[in-house]
């Protein structure tokens, strides 16, 4: 078996991405999201109405789509828990719930995401989307030394 | 790596140009989206009902501009909770700011939608005329009416309607299949004389 | 005929979630090619070791706000009918806060999450199960207390609004924030090496 492919240059796959985003805003007046998702799922699950196939929500089974179907062109697509050296799967499968779950509660309070708020706020330059990064940035260093020993 | 370099160079150029552009607004280069807004009015975005704009006035939504199109007697006789009388010309000639939420309103003739159009080329703020005008505040949320034979779900709905209704010291009621009918109207366009006979039986209700 | 082309009657609704999906594969595609569906490669932009996460959204950001300032410039887009998220300043900033710990303790973000589980990371999964319950709580929690929830919301407001400059100068003053940022970056990641 192949070794997996290298990655893209970040600038590169960013410059396309932004190409995307640039698209969504041209075709349909909007950018990307994706904890609007999650949170159409969440509404639909607990009885509420409107259609499964909102925008959103078939944005984000493209973004799997995609996704997959990159890694697996890639040699990168595998089953596995991606952690620490010297971590376990079952710890990093807690902390991942954990993250999430703080991650969806600061979505819902924020109306948005690294994505919808990040990419499509920041290009529009929306003052709370800035808001928004510059404090989850923020946050993200001041937590990374408690979690630290997870990421070696 | 030669892209990404070449790619900075080409962003900070179109960044640097950007400084002596102007604005991107189609509104401040005179340039006007007209499919943009037949698409406005086909979805039937360019109007408000008068119970949506009278929850809105007691919700106190942020950043309301009320705006009365009529003359100065007109509004004097009687005006919607909140709005200001300002004519189109000094409307069309005022600033807005983008979170601004517009709605204008006349006598329920034609000018009030021909004044979207021309409101909404020019502004970024949200606009909206008020469907039916003055005439459809003073009956559907001054003097709403419930068949007494009405189903279910059309009660709930006249409930809040009523709750509404009552904020503005209007007068709900139910018509019972006895009643008289009202003079039923050809078009939404109301008279001063009649706007000025609905004000005075409304004034008269009062304590 | 002006952009956005949905509003110019060129595509109909079923076609637009068309779209949708393909800006969808796209936006995963991407994500995925510059390694940001892997959480230790995202996790590097906060030991400084590896930033990529900054590099790839701030480039995103660049491109699609000089595209669309452009376009609109040249009166091809209406930029006034693109959707602008909504500031709401202290939510924003106290989410954005309870964000980023959240990121850093699970690893992955909403999007990278859904492109992990794609490439049969089981993490991902996690994450994604993680956040339909935070956003379950939130979404019933949150709108019983407004004075948080609904604080501080101004509308739509831009850089430029906000701050009193033109429109291309809040680009221009992006666009010199990243390409430093960029400089800083290879810097940073060269010392750590």
């Amino acid at each position: 078996m192949s070794a997996p492919k290298p990655y893209a240059n970040p600038y590169l796959a960013g410059a396309g991405l932004g190409l995307v985003l640039l698209a969504a805003f041209v075709v349909a007046g909007r950018g990307l999201g994706a904890s609007g998702a999650f949170i159409r799922v969440s509404e639909h699950l607990r009885g509420g109405g409107g259609p499964w196939f909102d925008w959103i929500v078939v944005e984000i089974i493209g973004v799997v789509a995609g996704g997959g179907l990159s890694a697996w062109l890639a040699g990168r697509w595998r089953v596995a828990v991606d952690r620490g050296a010297d971590r376990s799967a079952s710890g990093r499968l807690a902390a991942a719930a954990g993250g999430g779950a703080l991650m969806g509660a600061g979505a819902v309070l924020a109306r948005g995401c690294t994505s919808g708020l990040g990419l499509t706020g920041g290009a529009m330059l929306s003052v709370g989307s800035w808001l928004f990064i510059a404090a989850a940035f923020a946050a993200g260093y001041a937590t990374m030394p408690i979690v630290r020993r997870a990421w070696r | 790596m030669t892209t990404a370099p070449r790619l900075a160079v080409v962003a900070g150029l179109l960044g640097g140009l950007a400084l002596f552009a102007g604005s991107p607004y189609l509104a401040d280069q005179g340039r006007v989206n007209l499919n943009g807004l037949a698409a406005d009015i086909a979805r039937g975005e360019d109007r408000i009902e008068a119970i949506a704009l009278a929850g809105w006035i007691r919700d106190q939504r942020p950043n309301l501009s009320v705006i009365d199109l009529r003359s100065p007697e007109d509004y004097a006789a009687f005006h919607i909770p909140t709005a200001v009388v300002q004519p189109l010309e000094s409307t069309l000639g005022a600033r807005f700011a983008a979170s601004d939420t517009i709605v204008i309103y006349g006598d329920g003739s034609a000018a009030a939608s021909q004044a979207w159009v021309l409101l909404k080329a020019r502004t970024r703020a949200a606009v909206f005329y008020l469907r039916g005008g003055v005439g459809a505040w003073l009956d559907e949320v001054m003097a709403p009416t419930i068949a007494s034979d009405a189903p279910a779900a059309e009660r709930a709905a006249f409930a809040r309607i009523s709750e509404l209704s009552r904020y503005f010291g209007g007068a709900p009621h139910v018509i019972h299949p006895g009643d008289p009918k009202p003079l039923s109207r050809a078009s939404d366009e109301m008279s001063r004389a009649e706007t000025l006979a609905k004000v005075a039986r409304m004034m008269r209700r009062g304590c | 005929m002006i952009a956005p082309l949905v509003d110019a009657g060129v595509f109909s609704d079923s076609a637009s979630l068309l779209l949708a999906l393909a800006i969808g594969v796209a936006f995963g595609w991407a994500l995925e090619r510059a390694g940001l569906g892997n959480a230790r490669k995202l996790m590097g932009q906060f030991t400084l070791t590896d930033l990529t996460v900054f590099k790839v959204m701030f480039s995103a950001i660049v491109t699609a706000m000089l595209g669309s300032f452009w376009l609109a410039r040249l009166g091809w887009l209406d930029l006034s009918r693109v959707y602008v998220p909504d500031t709401f300043i202290v939510p924003q900033i106290l989410g954005g806060l309870i964000f980023g710990a959240g990121f850093v303790a699970g690893g992955l973000c909403p999007g990278t999450s859904c492109v992990a589980a794609a490439t049969g990371r089981l993490d991902g999964v996690a994450v994604i199960a993680g956040m339909l319950a935070g956003v379950t709580g939130a979404g019933w929690l949150l709108p019983r207390v407004p004075a948080l929830f609904d604080a501080t919301p101004r509308g739509v407001l831009t850089l430029p609004d906000a701050l009193h400059i033109s429109y291309g100068a809040a680009v221009f003053f992006v666009v010199v924030v990243a390409l430093t940022g960029f400089r800083a970056a290879t810097a940073i990641e060269r010392s750590r090496r």
